[in-house]
């Protein structure tokens, strides 16, 4: 037939526009929506739930609806939420983060620090056992190191630092660091590519790939049962877990595994997760909008939880770009915006889900300081100051355009409200979406945009010291923009060179000091997150990295 | 006819090609690094070149993109970035359950449009036509995802009839099966229907007015005979072309219903291979969508002779 290759092309043609179509879906600006206004009437305050009326029973499912698939469950790799959350049942480290962010001892049951503050010796505790029945050692431990060490994401912080390490008995490890380092500890008990302890006879042999399903051995309170990570990671109680003395304490102290089996399943679509919640399908869904929080406080099957601290909700700059670049622009910003409103259209109009405040580091946080002379500086609302700073910068009515990744509402509700802001202040402006890969490609782009959004999260609360990976000269994080600071440089390395609390506390202000001149970003305020699940769902508690030892189902 | 066929499963080789090639070279070139999605933004960039490394990311494109071929051409698409797993087997897991979501939408699609359609030509200008031709543009008008998310409130969360959402292999459960896979179908099934019906009344329009439908009736025939035996088979051509576009177009709807239905299928596969630029996932799904949719289209021109005899390939 005459018409068949014209029949073929037009069907092969019609296919590819299709591709087309999806692809571009994915990556092309769209004319944004009007920025939301706040709601008058907020939502009540939300809490964790309330103290156990009954008896914590042991036994049942935990059905968890989370909003994304973990890219894998090697923890000593993976730097992703999705993967702590899940990993933080299997694993353990030497130390642990507690419930106020201080180090708190899990593997290790104690450590020596030598008078020149360069060898930490870790006495461990004996009979932890392996998911596979081995008890752990100190083999177990330099092996797990050894591999650390090749593959994880963060060995940067310990190059320069860790000079040595070995086994002195069975139950010991000794580390030996160049310089004494206030943020040792920390460093290993980062939740994500953390330093966990796994048996030596897997880990034998393997060079820099990612584990698989089968080697991924732990000593926490759950094992993996079930690794299909788009459908269900399935985990369940091991059995020959030794619960630690005392209460639950971050990803330390009491982990009790009261559900026979806790079943991780992505669920990406937010209205589905609801659905689910409400039909009984899941127990505990994550990341639930701020305008859903009255409706499941109002309900008598469900409860929403706040997790706070969480984020600090983060505008990034491209510092190679004329007006985003100088920092009388970025201080027109700071002077003239009002963060409430900013905050309000990132939580969708809830106020009980943000906090204002002057410090880089969340109340809750020990890195926490009140600063008299930020206070001066954040959330002025002054927009003859920031006119006149506008001014300064040359600023003369140019289109400033605001790259932010439409996927997450968070960001996308901030950076429609910092539009509305920066109209008031005379700031020409328009909003290009983008998913979230290409949003980071474009901070990595020096032309076609001033200024995104984001929300950070773990080295600003857990361990500042991680900072420098975002922010310092060197970072390859592409949020950094082309910002290079020799004044931030030092204060950061002021910053590692602390060898006590108190020093690194007084560091910090350094550094918030730097951050205050420069602005190499502007943190608009803490952001919090909020989950909901079934109200027979007891003793769950927000914190940093999503937990369910102790967590119980009532009959 | 079986020259024609076979000179059509022919042509499917090149168009393939051309299809991966194209699609190979795009995806590559959308902006977003699967490392830095993996490792996160603070790993140190030595990291991340291993990783790059590891995962053959740092390869020239056109390097990139010729290995890729030599491995497809061997039945190898690869392996998930992120899942770790074969693409063949990734698909020929998640196929099926796109498979049977398509089959039972166009089951909704057909089974509802073409009767409405019918329905609507036989009562032309009266209020069964009207009603029928009204609800079909609202449903048409209705976006699949809204209509997919009051679905699950209506008859998941309200009444309590159906599930929200999941999956259960026809061999394991028959029932559940079905039940899962009702208001996926439906959701997705009811937008096309309005599309056939609308064709289905306007190509029986055109043939209820014709001569010999007058002489059919003229002989007596009972009207549903003159309906479904005289016009329907004669206004099948329009009809047949719409629904194998609706074949085509139900397995690119799959990707809204099972993400919203939360269904293990390839629709959701390759929204969030594409979310993470999961390269070897996208190109092996989409060559795979575009096989099933070129076969799809050879079966519609050869159900053409069946309804026409009068056409033919030669």
């Amino acid at each position: 037939m005459s018409a068949n290759s014209k029949s073929t092309l037009v069907h092969c043609l019609s296919v590819l526009s299709t591709i087309a179509f999806v692809l571009s879906a994915c990556v092309a600006p769209a004319a944004p929506p009007p920025a939301a206004k706040p709601s008058q009437a907020p939502a009540a305050t939300t809490a964790p739930s309330a103290p156990p009326a009954a008896k914590p029973v042991y036994g049942g499912v935990l059905k968890v609806a989370a909003d994304s698939v973990p890219p894998n469950l090697d923890g000593q790799i993976a730097t992703s939420i999705a993967t702590g959350q899940i990993v933080a049942h299997i694993f353990e480290s030497l130390v642990e983060f507690g419930e106020n962010f201080d180090v708190t001892p899990m593997l290790a049951e104690s450590w020596d620090i030598s008078q020149d503050g360069k060898t930490y010796t870790f006495h461990l505790r004996k009979g932890r056992k392996f998911h596979n029945g081995k008890e752990m050692t100190s083999k177990d431990v330099i092996a797990s190191l050894d591999r650390y060490l090749r593959v994880s994401s963060r060995k940067n912080q310990f190059e320069g630092v860790l000079t040595a390490y070995e086994a002195t008995d069975d139950y010991t490890v000794v580390m030996r660091l160049a310089r004494p380092s206030a943020a040792w500890l920390s460093t290993l008990a980062l939740p994500t590519s953390a330093v966990h302890i796994l048996p030596k006879e897997i880990l034998e042999g393997k060079g820099k790939e990612t584990l698989e399903a089968k080697d991924l051995v732990g000593t926490g309170p759950y094992q993996l049962v079930e690794y299909k990570p788009d459908q269900v990671i399935r985990l369940k109680r091991f059995q020959d877990y030794q619960p630690l003395p005392g209460e639950r304490n971050g990803l330390g102290g009491a982990k009790i595994a009261y559900f026979d089996e806790i079943q991780f399943i992505p669920v990406t679509e937010v209205g589905a997760r609801l659905a689910g919640l409400e039909t009984g399908t899941y127990d505990w869904i994550q990341s639930v909008p701020g305008k859903e929080v009255d409706r499941i406080q109002k309900s008598s099957t469900m409860a929403a939880g706040v997790v706070r601290p969480k984020w600090g909700f983060t505008l990034v700059f491209n510092h190679a770009e004329k007006f985003s670049g100088d920092v009388k622009f970025r201080q027109a910003i700071l002077a003239g915006v009002d963060m409430e409103a900013i905050a309000l259209a990132s939580t969708g109009g809830n106020r009980n889900l943000f906090s204002l405040d002057t410090s880089l580091w969340p109340q809750e946080s020990i890195w926490y300081f009140e600063d008299a002379g930020a206070a001066k500086l954040y959330n002025q609302k002054n927009i003859d100051k920031a006119k006149q700073l506008l001014k300064e910068a040359g600023y003369n009515g140019e289109e400033i355009v605001l790259a932010v990744a439409k996927e997450y509402d968070h960001d996308y509700g901030g950076i429609m409200g910092l539009s509305d802001q920066l109209r008031k202040l005379g700031v020409n402006n328009k909003v290009e979406t983008y998913d979230w890969p290409s949003t980071m490609a474009k901070w990595q782009q020096k032309t076609g945009w001033q200024i995104s959004a984001t929300r950070m999260a773990t080295p600003n609360l857990l361990n500042p010291n991680n900072w420098s990976a975002y922010w310092g000269s060197k970072a390859t994080s592409p949020s950094r923009a082309f910002y290079a600071s020799a004044k931030m440089d030092s204060a950061f390395d002021k910053l590692d060179a602390a060898t006590t609390l108190a020093e690194r506390k007084e560091s910090l202000k350094g550094v918030q000091q730097v951050y205050y001149d420069e602005l190499p970003y502007i943190q608009t305020h803490q952001l919090y997150d909020v989950v909901a699940y079934r109200s027979n769902i007891k003793d769950y508690k927000g914190w940093y990295t999503n937990r369910f030892f102790g967590v119980w189902r009532q009959p | 006819m079986s020259h024609y066929v076979m000179r059509r499963l022919l042509l499917l080789i090149p168009t393939l090609l051309v299809v991966a090639l194209l699609v190979s070279l795009l995806i590559r070139l959308v902006p977003g690094d699967p490392v830095m999605l993996m490792l996160g933004m603070d790993a140190s960039g030595e990291s991340m070149q291993a990783m790059r490394a590891q995962l053959g990311l740092d390869r020239p494109l056109i390097q990139w993109v010729a290995e890729w071929f030599g491995r497809a051409l061997r039945g190898d698409l690869g392996k998930s970035l992120f899942l770790g797993q074969p693409v063949v087997a990734l698909i020929a897991e998640r196929y099926p359950v796109t498979i049977s979501v398509a089959a039972l939408a166009l089951i909704v699609a057909v089974g509802v449009g073409v009767p409405a359609g019918i329905i609507a030509a036989v009562n032309q200008g009266r209020l069964l036509d009207w009603i029928a031709m009204v609800l079909a543009l609202v449903v048409l008008s209705m976006p699949g995802f809204w209509l997919a998310l009051n679905l699950i409130f209506l008859f998941g969360v309200r009444l309590s009839w159906l599930p929200i959402g999941g999956y259960v292999p026809l061999t394991e459960n028959p029932v559940a099966f079905f039940k899962h896979l009702l208001l996926p179908c439906v959701s997705l099934g009811l937008g096309f229907a309005a599309l056939i019906a609308r064709t289905t009344r306007s190509s029986m329009l055109e043939v209820l007015h014709m001569d010999y439908v007058r002489t059919a009736r003229a002989k007596g025939l009972r009207e549903h005979v003159v309906i479904v035996g005289h016009a329907l088979r004669n206004a099948l051509i329009p009809i047949i072309t719409v629904v194998g576009l609706a074949t085509g177009a139900l397995l690119g709807g799959s990707v809204v219903v099972e993400t919203v239905y939360n269904l293990p299928g390839v629709g959701r596969l390759i929204v969030e291979a594409v979310k993470r630029r999961d390269y070897a996932v996208v190109q092996g799904v989409i060559l795979t969508i575009t096989l099933t949719y070129l076969l799809v289209n050879l079966i519609v021109d050869v159900l053409y002779v069946w309804a026409d005899p009068r056409i033919r390939y030669e």
